[in-house]
C-alpha cells in the first residue's frame, strides 16, 4: 500500500527532476542547459514575470474583498446571509475555466455583452470608445481568476473570524471603542493570519491555474508559467524544458504551502479557544443595502452573469445578436445527437470520474484508516504522501506522469489509466482529508467497545466504524467525482484523441470560437456538479449525531 | 514452451492479416469494412461540417461508425505525430489544411498508398502523383469585415490597407502555429509583401485567435471589424446564417489553400478508412463540401453555387507545400515572436 | 480464590514507563478500584488487561490462565470481558436495545434469548422506555446506563470500567456510583474501576490500588489506605491531610522546627534523619493562643480562613502550611497567633 502510493507520487517527481536535468536525444547526458534557458530566454522570462505578478495580484485583490465580506458576514445583522453563503459555494463549485469562457462572451471587448450593454447605456459606439473591459488582457486573467479563488480566500476568513473568540473584542467594546475601531484594532490582528494565508491559497491557486490563462492569454498575446509549459508540449515536445520550466512551480507551491502551515499555527485555526457564543451582529440600519454591494457585484460577475450567459448562448444563434429570430435548439441537437466526440467525451469523463473515486475513496479510506488508528509500521509516512500531492500543481504533475508513464516499462500514454493516475493523485489530499476528519469524529472506543464484546478488528470495522463514516466516505466520493470531471489543467497535457473528456472536448470547441456547443456542454457539467452537490448535503442532513 | 510458440505464430498471422490491405487494395471491400464497424477521422474542417459528413456517412453505411476527431490542422498534426511516437494506433482518415503535413508523414511511410474511386480524375496539382494523398477540398484564405461597422466607403481594399491607424485595435488573425490555413495564408504574405509588413500588422493590436474557423465567427459577433485571414467557407456559413459579414479577395491576391485527405498506413480500420476514403471524394459529398460547406473542390463535375465569385475571377495566389516545408517552423517562430502564442 | 492475577506487568512509550512492575491479585467477585493522578497509568493496565495493549513485561493471567505476556496476546474479543468507556462509547448508529444486544450477539446466542436478557437488562439499568431509541436522543446519565446494562449483559467474567462517571455532573455521578455498586452485588462480576476520584474509589470499592507514576504506591482495603497511608504521596492523594517535614529525634519523637512533637504510629526513618508525618486536617485541634505550645503543639500564625457553615477551614503557618477544619464557632483573623496541638495517637509517621 505505501509502495503504491510512494510510486503513484514519487515516480513521476523523480522523472520530473531527472528529464530536467538530462539532454533531450540519446545519448542523454547530465546537463543544465534547460535551466540556463529558463533564465535567459525571454520567451520563459515573460511568462514568469506575468505569472508572478498576475498571482500577486489576484492575492491581493482576493483578500481586499474577502476581508470585509467576511467580516460583513460574520459580524453584522446583513440580510440574506443563508442565500449569500449558498450563491458563494455555487461559485466554489463552478470550474475556473467555465467561468473564463462565460467571460469571453460577457467581456469580449467589443461583442461582450457587458460591453453591448456599456455602449447601449452611454451612447458610445464600439471600436470608438474604449471598451469597458477587455478580458482578453492580463488584467483580465486576474479578474476571471479572482472570481473564482474568492471563494476560498473568503471561506478561510470567515472561518477564522467565527473562531475569533468574541469576548476579545467586546473587550475592546467594553473600553468604548466604536465598532469599526474594534475591528481595525482588535479583528483585523487576530485575522491577519488568516488573511495572509487566503492571500497565499489565492497565490498559489492563481499560479497553477491553466483554463482560465489559456481561454484569456491566448488572444491578448501572452502567455503564463502554465500555458508556456502547455505550448512545449506541442510536436515535437520539448521535455526537458518542460521539466525544468515546472520545478520551479512545484518548488514555490512547497515553500509557500509550508509557510503557509507556519503561518495558521500548528494547532490550525478550528481549535482556538475562547467562547465565540452569543455573538453580539452589529446593526447595519440603513447601510444594509451599501453592505449588500460588494456581494452584489462579486456573485454577479461569478455566478449571476456567467451562469446567465451561457444559458444564452446555449439556446441562440448568435449570442451577440438581438433575441428576436435568435432563439434555437441546435446547439443541443447538435452536441447531444450529431457532435461525434460527445458520447465519447462524457463516457470517459464518467469513466474516470467513477472509476477515480471510487478508487481515491478506497485509498484514502484504507490509509485513513491505517493512519489514524496507527495500525501499521510508517502510518505517518502513508498520511504525509496521501496529503503531498497537494504541493504538486496539476499541470506539474501532467508533465510528471506523461514523462513517467510513456517509458517501458509502464506505456500509458494514450490511455486513460494515466489520466486516471493523475487524477487519482490529484484528489488523494481532498479525499484523505474528508476521509481522516470522518474518522476522527469516530471516538477509538467505540470500535473497542464492539473489540471487547467478542467482535474482531475486521467485524468491528464492519459493525461500527463503516456506518458511522459512510456518510463522509459517501461525500468524499462525490467529492473526488466532481473534481476529476471538471479537471482540465493536468488532463490538457495527458489525452489523446481517444482518451479526451468533456472538459478538453470544449477546450478544443473554443479553438474555433464555437460557443453554442460550449455553453451546452458547460451547462450540463454544471447540472452534473450540482446534482451531486445537492445529494452530498442530503446525506449530511442525514447524518447521525 | 510450445504453446507459446503457437500464440507469437498466430499473433504474427493476424498482423500479417491486417497488414495486408495497406500492401495493396485498389479498392474498400464493404464487407471487411463493416466488420471493422468504425472509422476515425482527423480533420480540420469545421466541425459542424466534418459532423455532417460523418451523419451522412453512417446513412449510406449503417453498420459503421464514424468518429471525428476535430482540431486545427497542426494541432491535428501534432496529435498525429505524438500518437505515431507513443505506438497508439487510432486514427484512420486525415486531413489538414497544411499539405506539408502530406508529404512529411508520406516521406515516414505513415501513409497508405489507396487512390479513392474519382481521384485519379482530378488535376494532376491536386494529387500526389504515387497515389498517397489528394486535394479532398480547397479554400481560400480571404479576408473579411462586419457590415455593421465598416461602412461602405471604407471596406479595406488589401493587406496593405490594414496598416491605416484606424484598423488599430479592429483586427483579427488566426495563429500560424494553430492553423494550417493561417499558416499558409501567412507564407503566402511574407511572399508578397515580406515580414516587414507583418512585423508592422503586429502594432496594430490584433486579436490573436488560433483557427481561421474562428476568425469569421469572431467578426459575424461584432468582437472585431476585420479579418485579416480566415477560410472562405466560414465566411459563406455566416453570410447564410445572415450574420452581417461580407468576403474581401485581397488585391495583393488571395491564397489558395489545398487541404488533403489521406488514409494512415497503420489505420486501425483499414477497409472502412479506404471505404470513407471513397465516400469523401464522391461527388454527392464533394458538392455538399461547396453547396453547404462553402468550400470549393477540384473534383470535376462540381459546381459553384449562384452568386459565388468563381475561382476564375479572383487573383489567386497558388500554395507551395515542398516550398513551404523548409520555413514552416522559422514562420511559426517569428510569427510567434511578434503576434505572442504557440511559441 | 485469585481471579485475575497481575504479575510485574510492564509498559513502556518511547522508552519511558507508562507502567512498571505492576503485580496485582484479584479475588473473583471482587470490586478494585484503580485510584491515580491523571497519566499515572491506571488507563494502560486497564486496556493491558483487556488486550487493547500488549504488555513490555510480565504477564496477565485469567484463572491460571496467561492472556497476556510480551509476544503474545490474547485478543480483547478472546477474553470473555466487558467494558465501560469515559466516552461512554454507545454505538449511535444501533438503538438502545441493539447495543444491549450487541454482545450477545456476538456470543451467537438465539434470537429470542438475546432479546430477553437485554430487555432485561434495561429493566434493571430502567431503560425500558428507551429500548427503542437512538443514544442520540438520550441523557448523559442515560447514555451511561445504556452502557453499563450493555456491558453487563454478556455476563462478563471480568467487568472493566475507565472513569465512567467523569463526563457526568455532580450530582447524577453520586446516583450511578450507587447504581454501579448496585449492580456489581446483583451480577458478582470481578470489577476493575478506574478513577482519579477518591470520593469514588472510597465509596465502592472493596479494595484500592493507588497509583502513581506507573507504579503501584498502596493496596488496601478503602479504610486502610485512608486510616493508614503508607506514603507521602497516598496521604497527600486520599485527601484531607496535612503533611508536615520533621526529623527524627529516636523513638517516637520528632522535631519540627525546634519543637519537639510525639507521633504514635506509622514509619520512622532512624535518629537524626529528615522524615514526614501526616495527620487529618480535623484530628489537631487549634487553640486561640500562641503561647500553647510544649504540650505536643506548634505555635503558628493564621494565615487565611473560610466559614463552611459546618466549620471553618484555617490556613495556619507552622513553618509550614497546614490546612485545619475547626469548629464553625472559633472566629480568628488572619494574623492571630495561636497553637496547633497535636494527638500522637492521630499522627502517622511516613519515610516513604
Ligand atoms: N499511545 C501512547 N503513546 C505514548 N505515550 C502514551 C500513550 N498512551 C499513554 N501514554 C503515556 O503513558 C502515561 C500513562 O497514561 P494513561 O494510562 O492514559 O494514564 P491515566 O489513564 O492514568 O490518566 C501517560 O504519561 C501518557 O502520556
Ligand atoms: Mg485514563
Amino acid at each position: 500500500m505505501a509502495l503504491a502510493l510512494a510510486i503513484l507520487v514519487l515516480l513521476p517527481l523523480g522523472w520530473l527532476a531527472a528529464t530536467s536535468l538530462t539532454t533531450d536525444n540519446a545519448p542523454r547526458e547530465l546537463t543544465f542547459r534547460h535551466y540556463h534557458q529558463l533564465f535567459v530566454d525571454r520567451s520563459f522570462l515573460e511568462p514568469f514575470w506575468v505569472t508572478l505578478w498576475t498571482s500577486v495580484a489576484v492575492g491581493l485583490l482576493c483578500v481586499a474583498f474577502a476581508a470585509p465580506m467576511a467580516w460583513l458576514v460574520s459580524r453584522t445583522d446583513l440580510p440574506a446571509k443563508r442565500l449569500l453563503r449558498m450563491m458563494i459555494l455555487a461559485s466554489f463549485a463552478t470550474p475556473p475555466f467555465l467561468g473564463a469562457f462565460a467571460w469571453v462572451l460577457l467581456g469580449g471587448p467589443n461583442a461582450g455583452l457587458v460591453n453591448h450593454w456599456y455602449y447601449w447605456i452611454t451612447g458610445f459606439k464600439p471600436f470608438e470608445a474604449e471598451s469597458l473591459v477587455n478580458i482578453f488582457s492580463a488584467w483580465g486573467i486576474v479578474f476571471v481568476t479572482a472570481l473564482y479563488t474568492f471563494p476560498y480566500v473568503f471561506t478561510f476568513v470567515a472561518t477564522s473570524l467565527d473562531h475569533i473568540p468574541s469576548d476579545l473584542e467586546e473587550a475592546s467594546a467594553i473600553l468604548g471603542a466604536p465598532a469599526w475601531r474594534t475591528a481595525i484594532d482588535v479583528t483585523l490582528p487576530l485575522a491577519l493570519p488568516a488573511l495572509l494565508a487566503g492571500f497565499l491559497v489565492a497565490f498559489l491557486q492563481s499560479m497553477t491555474l491553466f483554463g482560465p490563462a489559456a481561454i484569456l492569454a491566448l488572444p491578448a498575446s501572452i502567455d503564463t508559467m502554465t500555458t508556456r509549459i502547455w505550448s512545449l508540449f506541442q510536436f515535437p515536445p520539448k521535455l526537458g524544458l518542460a521539466a525544468a520550466a515546472s520545478l520551479p512551480l512545484l518548488l514555490i507551491t512547497v515553500v509557500l504551502l509550508r509557510a503557509q502551515a507556519r503561518i495558521m499555527g500548528r494547532r490550525g485555526f478550528s481549535v482556538l479557544g475562547g467562547k465565540s457564543t452569543g455573538q453580539r451582529l452589529l446593526r447595519l440600519g440603513v447601510w444594509k443595502p451599501v453592505a449588500l454591494l460588494p456581494f452584489a457585484f462579486v456573485l454577479s460577475c461569478s455566478v449571476l452573469l456567467p451562469y446567465g450567459v451561457l444559458a444564452w448562448t446555449a439556446f441562440v444563434k448568435n449570442y451577440s445578436a438581438p433575441a428576436a429570430g435568435n432563439f434555437t435548439f441546435d446547439n443541443w441537437k447538435f452536441v447531444f445527437l450529431e457532435f461525434s466526440q460527445t458520447r465519447l467525451a462524457l463516457t470517459n469523463t464518467f469513466l474516470l470520474g467513477v472509476s477515480a473515486a471510487t478508487a481515491g475513496t478506497l485509498l484514502a479510506t484504507t490509509i485513513g484508516y491505517l493512519s489514524l488508528r496507527k495500525l501499521v509500521w510508517g502510518h505517518r509516512w502513508l498520511s504525509f504522501l496521501a496529503t503531498a500531492p497537494v504541493a504538486i500543481p496539476g499541470i506539474v504533475l501532467a508533465v510528471g506522469l506523461f514523462l513517467a508513464y510513456t517509458h517501458a516499462p509502464l506505456v500509458l500514454y494514450g490511455t486513460l489509466t494515466i489520466i486516471f493516475l493523475a487524477y487519482l493523485t490529484k484528489e488523494m489530499p481532498v479525499g484523505y482529508q474528508q476521509v481522516a476528519s470522518s474518522l476522527k469524529s469516530v471516538h477509538p472506543e467505540l470500535e473497542d467497545a464492539s473489540r471487547i464484546f467478542g467482535a474482531t478488528r475486521l467485524r468491528a470495522l464492519v459493525d461500527v466504524t463503516a456506518p458511522l463514516i459512510r456518510n463522509g466516505v459517501i461525500a468524499t466520493w462525490m467529492f473526488i467525482f466532481i473534481g476529476s470531471i471538471r479537471e482540465l489543467s493536468a488532463t490538457i497535457l495527458l489525452f489523446t484523441a481517444r482518451t479526451k473528456t468533456v472538459s478538453v472536448t470544449m477546450f478544443d470547441l473554443r479553438e474555433s470560437n464555437d460557443w453554442g456547443p460550449i455553453a451546452v456542454l458547460s451547462l450540463t457539467m454544471l447540472a452534473i456538479t450540482f446534482a451531486m452537490i445537492l445529494a452530498i448535503n442530503f446525506f449530511n442532513d442525514r447524518r447521525v449525531t | 514452451m510450445k504453446t507459446h510458440w503457437k500464440m507469437t505464430l498466430t499473433a504474427l498471422a493476424v498482423a500479417m492479416a491486417a497488414a495486408a490491405p495497406a500492401a495493396a487494395q485498389d479498392k474498400a471491400d464493404v464487407a471487411a469494412a463493416e466488420k471493422e464497424g468504425k472509422v476515425v477521422w482527423y480533420a480540420s474542417v469545421d466541425v459542424k461540417v466534418a459532423e455532417a459528413i460523418a451523419e451522412d456517412f453512417r446513412k449510406a453505411h449503417p453498420k459503421i461508425d464514424v468518429e471525428v476527431e476535430r482540431s486545427g490542422s497542426e494541432r491535428v498534426y501534432q496529435r498525429v505525430n505524438q500518437e505515431h511516437q507513443s505506438g497508439i494506433k487510432h486514427a484512420d482518415v486525415v486531413n489538414t489544411s497544411d499539405s506539408t503535413h502530406f508529404i512529411t508523414w508520406k516521406k515516414k511511410g505513415m501513409l497508405a498508398k489507396y487512390v479513392p474511386a474519382g481521384v485519379d480524375k482530378i488535376d494532376k496539382d491536386y494529387r500526389d502523383p504515387e497515389g498517397y494523398y489528394a486535394t479532398w477540398r480547397a479554400t481560400l484564405c480571404v479576408m473579411g469585415y462586419n457590415t455593421n461597422i465598416v461602412p461602405p466607403n471604407q471596406v479595406p481594399k488589401g493587406y496593405k490597407d490594414l496598416l491605416d491607424p484606424k484598423w488599430k485595435g479592429k483586427l483579427t488573425k488566426a495563429h500560424p502555429s494553430y492553423s494550417g490555413t493561417s499558416l499558409t495564408g501567412t507564407y503566402a504574405i511574407t511572399k508578397v509583401l515580406g515580414w516587414d509588413y507583418l512585423e508592422k500588422l503586429s502594432k496594430q493590436n490584433v486579436q490573436q485567435l488560433q483557427s481561421t474557423t474562428a476568425t469569421p465567427k469572431s467578426i459575424a459577433s461584432g468582437e472585431r471589424a476585420v479579418m485579416v485571414d480566415g477560410n472562405e467557407y466560414n465566411m459563406f456559413i455566416e453570410i447564410n446564417k445572415k450574420s452581417p459579414v461580407k468576403v474581401i479577395y485581397p488585391v495583393e491576391g488571395t491564397p489558395f489553400v489545398s487541404s488533403p485527405v489521406a488514409v494512415f498506413s497503420d489505420a486501425p480500420h483499414p477497409h472502412a478508412a479506404r471505404l470513407f476514403a471513397d465516400f469523401l471524394f464522391s461527388q454527392k459529398v464533394q458538392q455538399y463540401l461547396v453547396d453547404k460547406g462553402g468550400l470549393r473542390s477540384v473534383v470535376p463535375g462540381v459546381k459553384d453555387p449562384e452568386g459565388r465569385t468563381p475561382l476564375s475571377q479572383i487573383k489567386v495566389i497558388p500554395d507551395d507545400p515542398e516550398g513551404m516545408l523548409p520555413h514552416v517552423e522559422e514562420i511559426k517562430k517569428k510569427y510567434a515572436a511578434l503576434f505572442g502564442g504557440g511559441k | 480464590m485469585t481471579h485475575l492475577e497481575l504479575a510485574g506487568l510492564t509498559k513502556r512509550y518511547g522508552g519511558v514507563g507508562a507502567v512498571e512492575d505492576v503485580s496485582l491479585s484479584v479475588a473473583k467477585g471482587e470490586f478494585i478500584c484503580l485510584l491515580g493522578p491523571s497519566g499515572c497509568g491506571k488507563t494502560t493496565t486497564l486496556r493491558m488487561i483487556a488486550g487493547f495493549l500488549e504488555p513490555d513485561g510480565g504477564e496477565i493471567r485469567v484463572a491460571g490462565e496467561v492472556v497476556s505476556r510480551p509476544g503474545r496476546s490474547l485478543p480483547p474479543e478472546r477474553r470473555n470481558m466487558s467494558m465501560i468507556f469515559q466516552s461512554y462509547a454507545v454505538w449511535p448508529h444501533m438503538t438502545v436495545l441493539e447495543n444491549v444486544a450487541y454482545g450477545l450477539k456476538m456470543q451467537k446466542r438465539p434470537a429470542a434469548e438475546r432479546r430477553e436478557r437485554a430487555l432485561a437488562m434495561l429493566a434493571a439499568t430502567r431503560l425500558t422506555d428507551h429500548a427503542d431509541k437512538y443514544p442520540a436522543a438520550l441523557s448523559g446519565g442515560q447514555q451511561q446506563r445504556v452502557a453499563l446494562a450493555r456491558a453487563l449483559a454478556p455476563n462478563p467474567a471480568i467487568l472493566l470500567l475507565d472513569e465512567p462517571l467523569s463526563n457526568l455532573d455532580a450530582n447524577l455521578r453520586g446516583e450511578m456510583r450507587m447504581e454501579i455498586r448496585r449492580l456489581h452485588e446483583q451480577f458478582g462480576n470481578t470489577s476493575i474501576y478506574v478513577t482519579h476520584d477518591q470520593m469514588e474509589a472510597m465509596t465502592m470499592a472493596d479494595r484500592i490500588v493507588v497509583m502513581n507514576g506507573g507504579r503501584i504506591e498502596q493496596i488496601g482495603t478503602p479504610h486502610e489506605v485512608y486510616d493508614a497511608p503508607k506514603s507521602r504521596f497516598v496521604a497527600r492523594f486520599i485527601g484531607a491531610s496535612n503533611v508536615l517535614e520533621a526529623k527524627h529525634v529516636g523513638g517516637n519523637q520528632v522535631e519540627v522546627a525546634g519543637h519537639a512533637l510525639e507521633i504514635g504510629r506509622g514509619d520512622f526513618a532512624g535518629a537524626g534523619r529528615d522524615m514526614s508525618f501526616c495527620v487529618k486536617t480535623h484530628d489537631v485541634d487549634l487553640v486561640p493562643d500562641g503561647t500553647a505550645h510544649g504540650n505536643n503543639a506548634l505555635p503558628g500564625v493564621v494565615r487565611s480562613h473560610a466559614y463552611l457553615g459546618s466549620h471553618r477551614d484555617y490556613i495556619v503557618d507552622v513553618g509550614q502550611e497546614m490546612l485545619i477544619s475547626a469548629p464553625a464557632s472559633l472566629d480568628l483573623a488572619p494574623g492571630a497567633k495561636v497553637s496547633v496541638r497535636f494527638h500522637a495517637d492521630r499522627c502517622r509517621g511516613l519515610v516513604q
